[in-house]
């Protein structure tokens, strides 16, 4: 007590708030560590195990509004509303894990090896982070054939990312993107090659 | 192609959705899955302000059934409902332990210390994790500088002390509101504190500040408490309770610590005086004094008793607030 009584006249001798009152050795704090926590999160549907898989953010720079019906001011007001930067917008993309008990699905594969450099691309990475081993994924379930969700199916040496997993894709989706005559008829503004899978990089189903 | 096909039509010959889901589509061999890893990802969060580094650090959530008493001022009912509004389920209380580390450059702070090493056992896993995830966050607490103690809740200094009763944080000055202090260590008040839980309040803050031989450090509000963390004055949870506001260049964090206990109570309905809110009037209008700004400033606050990582923007929303949670950064 006699030293908390000192310390506390000492405190408030130096009053002013640009004196710090803690301790002034010389020693600096510990280096920051600058690394961020890997990306996932687990959770429980019933008897399953989920773990969401983040590969990544993409910042897009908002100089015309990306959506169709909506003015760019109308994009800046929602970003605000949500206490966001308003000149660009932060695109998420978060593949699943179920771990059924019987089977290791993959629902989605991210940006893939070749998105590194914009930020997106880390499923492998946060995959390991969490535990999970690619060889052990049995079935890689995809959604749609954008490459946000299917670049991620094979590896930077371009191997199968996950080469004991069947790859399930839409039937309709592989009709329609696959299927030579369908890709006449397609949109133009569908057709970026960035966004159009090859049939190369989709195994089909094996049985 | 082929074998899609025969599949799609497989499918459709099920027709309905029932039989379609009893029957797995994919393949069916015996091997079982890879086994499930049944542990989250570690209990940390980092992020910047300005120059300086924080670090949320998670001590875990405890989930227990509450009593009718839990709110002075609603009944099990109203609660309930707000529960269900936020889907959660009903008479269940779910309270998060998020304490804050802060590198400041000069110095390494930790802002309030968790249940305590201690509790892990005990709730099997579900407390008590701050040292296992502080390691995980790469923070050695034998390099922290300053423990800064908001107020003497247990759930907040019962971490200044290992399970064998020794420093958590052994070169580090152990800073503490001095009205908190005055109010607490004074024998007259811990005598006519009501029986029960005031009393058990007394009695666990003397048993962890006698341990370390009272050796604490008081501070005032509004002052600089460690370079880039100003202390503020929000009492009514407890008599002489601070929040902290971390800012360098042009950002802030409000490190609120208990004005409001969880989100979806109380920063909805900050009128509703839980029993842990010593003055529930006071509490309230420290509550909306400190909302308010927070709505006016657009700052950040960090909530020791919101969901990990606990880090939210605020606004208004009827007679109350609501948090929009910051997105998560996978950088820093």
């Amino acid at each position: 007590m006699t030293d908390l009584t000192r310390r506390t006249m000492l405190a408030g001798a130096t009053a002013a708030a640009a004196a710090p009152l803690a301790a002034t050795s010389a020693r600096a704090a510990a280096p920051p560590t600058g690394k961020q926590v890997p990306s996932y999160y687990r959770y429980k549907v019933g008897d399953y195990e989920l773990t969401t898989i983040l590969d990544g953010v993409r910042q897009v720079k908002l100089d015309a509004s990306p959506f169709r019906n909506a003015k760019l001011e109308d994009v800046q007001a929602a970003l605000g509303a949500s206490y966001l930067p308003k000149d660009a917008v932060g695109y998420y993309f978060h593949p699943t894990v179920v771990n059924t008990g019987s089977k290791l699905v993959l629902i989605d594969t991210g940006n893939g090896p070749g998105s590194i450099q914009s930020g997106t691309g880390q499923t492998p990475a946060n995959l390991a982070a969490a535990g999970i081993d690619p060889k052990s994924i049995d079935i890689v379930v995809i959604s749609h054939f954008h490459g946000d969700h299917i670049s991620g199916v094979r590896a930077a040496d371009g191997a199968l990312a996950y080469p004991n997993a069947e790859i399930m894709v839409p039937a309709k989706e592989w009709a329609y993107w696959i299927n030579e005559g369908t890709a006449a008829a397609r949109p133009r503004a569908c057709s970026r090659p960035s966004r159009t899978p090859s049939a190369s990089s989709v195994r089909s189903p094996t049985r | 192609m082929s074998e899609l096909t025969r599949r799609r039509l497989l499918a459709g010959a099920s027709a309905a959705g029932a039989a379609l889901a009893l029957t797995p589509f994919v393949t069916t061999s015996s091997q079982a899955a890879a086994p499930p890893a049944g542990a989250q990802a570690p209990g940390w969060y980092r992020y910047k302000v300005g120059s300086i580094e924080v670090t949320v650090v998670t001590d875990g959530a405890n989930t227990f059934k509450f009593a009718d008493t839990h709110v002075g001022n609603k009944s099990r009912a109203e609660i309930n409902a707000a529960l269900a509004q936020a889907y959660y389920p009903p008479d269940l209380m779910t309270t998060p332990y998020n304490p804050v580390v802060v590198n400041t450059g000069a110095k390494l702070v930790v802002i309030d210390t968790g249940t305590g090493e201690a509790t892990f056992e005990r709730s099997k896993g579900a407390t008590g994790q701050f040292q296992r995830n502080l390691a995980a966050a790469g923070i050695d607490r034998n390099a922290v500088d300053i423990v800064l103690i908001s107020h003497f809740h247990g759930d907040h200094i019962n971490g200044l002390l290992t399970p064998d009763n020794k420093l958590t944080y052994p070169n580090a000055e152990i800073l503490v509101p001095a009205a908190e202090w005055k109010y607490f260590m004074d024998d007259g008040e811990m005598s006519r504190a009501p029986a029960g839980r005031m009393q058990d309040v007394f009695k666990n803050l003397r048993r962890v500040f006698d341990t370390i031989g009272r050796k604490v450090t008081p501070y005032e509000p509004n002052k600089e408490v460690a370079p880039g963390i100003t202390s503020v004055a929000t009492p009514g949870h407890t008599p002489g309770h601070n929040s902290h506001i971390v800012a360098s260049g042009a950002s802030k964090v409000y490190v609120q610590a208990d004005v409001t206990h969880v989100p979806f109570l109380f920063v909805r309905h900050p009128d509703w005086h839980a029993f842990y809110d010593q003055d529930g009037k006071m509490a309230e209008e420290t509550r909306r004094k400190v909302y308010d700004m927070l709505v006016a400033e657009k700052m950040m606050v960090q909530g020791f008793h919101y969901p990990f990582p606990s880090l939210a923007y605020v606004e208004k929303s009827g007679s109350g607030y609501r948090e929009i949670p910051v997105p998560w950064n996978p950088t820093i």
